[in-house]
């Protein structure tokens, strides 16, 4: 082991220079994993998407819409029908709004209408019998200024007014309510291809669920897949990270020696050992070998130190450490451009 | 040799009244050409009429100088209380001796043609264009009112020129503008013309001759008989006038005279454009039958008809059995007798001149009232007032059987019944002269005896209750056919013709 002031300072640059190799390795793994996460959410984002799908029946198509809508299209024979049935709707409709006053009025002359032709002909009998008895003139203050006879003729007329105003405020009622029964009965009867339709699509999602299905169970599937993917990335990055860390320190210790750990000196302590004698265990690296020390460092040495890539220029690169350049040794090293690997490989 | 002479006998000379219309040749000697101033008496005689004395005593100066009373009536109400009314110088009058003026206070009539009817203790004067008047006693005075401000009068009555109670109501017809139309009042209410049972009948279309005007009414044989002009209706069921119906129609005859209608119990007498007609009363059948009673005076009653303008009244006496008619313009009243009708159903028709009524009257006792220029007279007595009045009768021209022989009248025996101080003169004349011959003779005065009558110390009277005349005048002249005739001045005595003896002597032929 070298002595010295030197050899702590290659010890401690060394194990720096380790330890921020090891940040970033760790860092760089962390990096391309939440990457790698973010294109695995999307792409699994891209594949659950909603498919449209189209159910199509003798009745017309009805197609779903990647927003969520659907969008009906009849067959023109039901379309047609729907219009027919609808526009018949809507004049029902129509005299369903119809003022119910309006309406018993045109009933009531629809009813007077028939009743005036009879009338009309029991007038003209009654005049004529009223003339042939000389008694078409004749009015009388007890029976409202007219003869017995016309009385009792315009008390039946009025009377048969007032049915009938009656009757066709009944009947124009209940004919409102049939034409609001009826309107509604087509109005219900328009909606029924469309119904129709939207029931075929009842009918067919399942049938589009279960591509679905498989579609959403393969993307959980990349989702899982790619998840433990980076999972087992990352685990291999840190493992390989432990890894050249331990090399290092190996490498390190093999070149800077290396002091018994506190484990051994525990352990050396408990067997009666000295501190001398545990500071003995301590073993000389390369560098004491090498006669480091307070002596310079030869020429040759310090060529075997660049080609390890313990850097420096001049005399201070004599005794400088490993750089962050790849140290070709064994499998430990950490290949540039992993990370793009991985991602293509779980993409 | 001498012929014997023949006696012809005219017994009850003009029985059978005049007869202007048929031939004279071969008609019965009982009609009479002329036979004015005359009646049938009740023996069948022809007899001078009565005269009349004055009942009203300030006549003139109400009168002026109009033509006098030409409204009379006799109001008797539910009491039995009677008042007579009368109209004259457009003004109305209610009294007998002395005519009281009881024109309402702010009521001008313009005429005197009132027709009054009593109907339930109201008398109701209806005119033409007038409000009609209610006379009435019913708030214990006396009143005559206009109808609007009679208190319980309701609506508003027709201004008719013909007014009828009957059947429980009032009947009015004639109204200026609307001479087609019928009125009734309410029942038993002849003031109410609006509400209850009130009403009309317009027989525009009933009238069979297409168009006429209303011009009476009538009630009869439980009839309501509406006189047109040229038509009459029969309604029946008039008590209930809302339902009555028409019954019979008669077309070509109408009423000319509101005035003119007279119901007589068994005939319904007016006088249409072809003379005096009547309506017969029948109970089982359906139509009424018709009769002319002026036959035989047709065409000289119409032609005087025609030329009258002021309104003619007429008057139908149980009493004295006639029907009078008058004719203003001519100062002629034709009588009629209606105690039987001739075999042709005419009546006995005889003349009145010179009394010259404007209105008739008979009162319930009988009486008949005249209203003259002078006012009110009573139909009595064989005088005129004061003056005495001519009797007329003259024969048709008689050939007594013979056509083709000469006549020669020898004498003439003449039955005279009454008569008394009566200047008369025989009248005759040949073939068809009017050139009489005349013999003028007075009847003696008489007494008659006095049933009842104390005349102690008197020379006692003992004679006859009658007074029988028979003058016998000499006679000259001959002829084929004979005229005779008898002129009476009536000086308050009764004067009928029983019988006419003729002594003639029958010559060669002709």
């Amino acid at each position: 082991m070298a002595d010295g002031l030197l050899g702590n300072i290659l010890t401690g640059g060394a194990e720096y220079f380790l330890g921020k190799e090891n940040i970033e390795g760790a860092m760089e793994a962390g990096l391309a994993g939440q990457q790698a996460l973010e294109q695995l959410g999307e792409r699994v984002s891209q594949e659950a998407q909603f498919k449209p799908f189209t159910v199509t029946t003798g009745l017309g198509t009805t197609a779903t819409t990647p927003e969520g809508s659907i969008d009906i299209g009849l067959a023109p024979e039901q379309q047609a029908l729907q219009q027919q049935l609808i526009g018949q709707a809507t004049g029902l409709f129509g005299q369903v709004g119809v003022s119910p006053a309006e309406a018993q009025s045109a009933l009531y002359e629809q009813m007077r209408a028939v009743q005036r032709p009879e009338e009309e002909r029991q007038r003209l009998a009654l005049e004529e019998r009223l003339l042939s008895q000389g008694r078409l003139g004749l009015q009388s203050a007890a029976y409202g200024g007219a003869s017995p006879e016309l009385l009792a003729q315009e008390t039946a007329r009025q009377e048969a007014m007032a049915r009938a105003n009656l009757s066709a405020r009944q009947q124009a009622m209940a004919e409102q309510q049939q034409a609001l029964t009826t309107a509604s009965g087509l109005l219900g009867a328009g909606y029924t291809p469309q119904q129709q339709a939207l029931e075929a699509l009842r009918i067919g999602t399942p049938v589009a669920q279960i591509a679905q299905a498989g579609q959403l169970a393969g993307t959980e599937l990349l989702g899982k897949a790619g998840l433990a993917g980076v999972e087992s990335y990352l685990q291999g990055t840190e493992l390989a990270n432990a890894l050249k860390l331990q090399q290092q320190e190996g490498l390190l210790g093999a070149v800077m020696g290396q002091q018994p750990t506190l484990q051994e000196q525990l352990l050396a302590q408990y067997v009666g050992m000295t501190p001398s004698q545990i500071e003995g265990l301590s073993s000389g690296g390369l560098l004491s070998s090498l006669g480091f020390g307070d002596a310079p460092t030869p020429d040759w040495l310090e060529s075997i130190g660049d080609f390890l890539g313990f850097g420096g220029s001049g005399g201070s690169s004599s005794t400088g450490g490993f750089n962050s350049a790849q140290s070709g040794i064994g499998s430990t090293q950490i290949p540039t451009g992993g990370i793009s690997a991985l991602l293509e490989a779980i993409n | 040799m001498a012929q014997q002479l023949q006696n012809i006998t005219v017994a009850a000379p003009g029985f059978f009244g005049l007869n202007t219309q048929d031939s004279p040749i071969g008609l019965d000697p009982s009609f009479a050409s002329i036979a004015d101033n005359c009646v049938i008496d009740k023996s069948g005689r022809i007899a001078a009429r009565r005269g009349y004395d004055e009942v009203s005593t300030n006549g003139p100066s109400l009168l002026g100088t109009s033509r006098g009373i030409e409204t009379v009536y006799e109001y008797v109400d539910q009491s039995g209380s009677k008042y007579v009314l009368s109209a004259g110088n457009n003004k109305i009058f209610s009294g007998t001796t002395t005519l009281t003026d009881i024109t309402p206070v702010g009521y001008t009539p313009t005429g005197n043609n009132w027709k009054i009817v009593n109907l339930n203790d109201h008398a109701y004067l209806y005119q033409r264009g007038h409000e009609p008047l209610i006379y009435t006693d019913h708030d214990s005075s006396p009143t005559l009112e206009a109808h609007s401000d009679h208190s319980h009068a309701t609506g508003t009555p027709p201004q008719a020129n013909e007014v009828l109670a009957a059947y429980g109501r009032l009947w009015a017809a004639d109204v200026t503008g609307n001479k087609h139309t019928v009125y009734w009042s309410d029942l038993l209410n002849g003031h109410h013309w609006t509400g209850g049972s009130s009403g009309s009948l317009d027989v525009t279309t009933v009238f069979p001759t297409g168009h006429d005007e209303i011009t009476a009414l009538a009630a009869h044989n439980g009839f309501l008989i509406i006189f047109g002009r040229k038509s009459i209706l029969v309604y029946s069921g008039a008590s209930s006038p809302a339902s009555m119906t028409l019954a019979d129609t008669v077309e070509g005859v109408g009423c000319i005279a509101r005035d003119s209608v007279q119901q007589t119990g068994t005939d319904l007498l007016f006088l249409s454009d072809s003379g005096v007609r009547s309506f017969g009363r029948t109970i089982q059948e359906k139509s009424m039958p018709m009769r002319d009673i002026s036959k035989n005076v047709r065409n000289d009653l119409l032609n005087l008809v025609t030329q009258q303008t002021n309104p003619i009244k007429s008057l139908y006496s149980a009493e004295e059995a006639f029907y009078l008619l008058t004719l203003p313009d001519n100062n002629i009243v034709y009588c009629f007798d209606m105690r039987a009708p001739l075999q042709d159903g005419s009546h006995r028709a005889t003349t009145w001149s010179s009394l010259n009524p404007l209105s008739l009257a008979r009162l319930e006792d009988g009486t008949i009232y005249i209203g003259k220029n002078s006012g009110i007279v009573k139909y009595i007595g064989n005088k005129d007032g004061t003056s005495q009045y001519q009797m007329r009768y003259f024969s048709n021209p008689l050939d007594f059987g013979n056509t083709s022989n000469l006549k020669f009248l020898k004498k003439f025996n003449l039955t005279i019944v009454g008569g008394e101080n009566t200047a008369t003169t025989l009248n005759w004349a040949y073939d068809y002269s009017s050139g009489y011959s005349k013999q003028a003779f007075t009847f003696g005065e008489s007494n008659l005896a006095q049933f009842g009558i104390s005349e102690y110390n008197t020379d006692a009277e003992y004679s006859a209750s009658i007074l029988i005349n028979t003058p016998k005048v000499n006679t000259s002249g001959s002829g084929e056919v004979v005229t005779i005739g008898i002129e009476a001045q009536i000086n308050d005595a009764t004067f009928s013709i029983q019988k006419i003896d003729i002594h003639a002597l029958l010559g060669r032929l002709i």
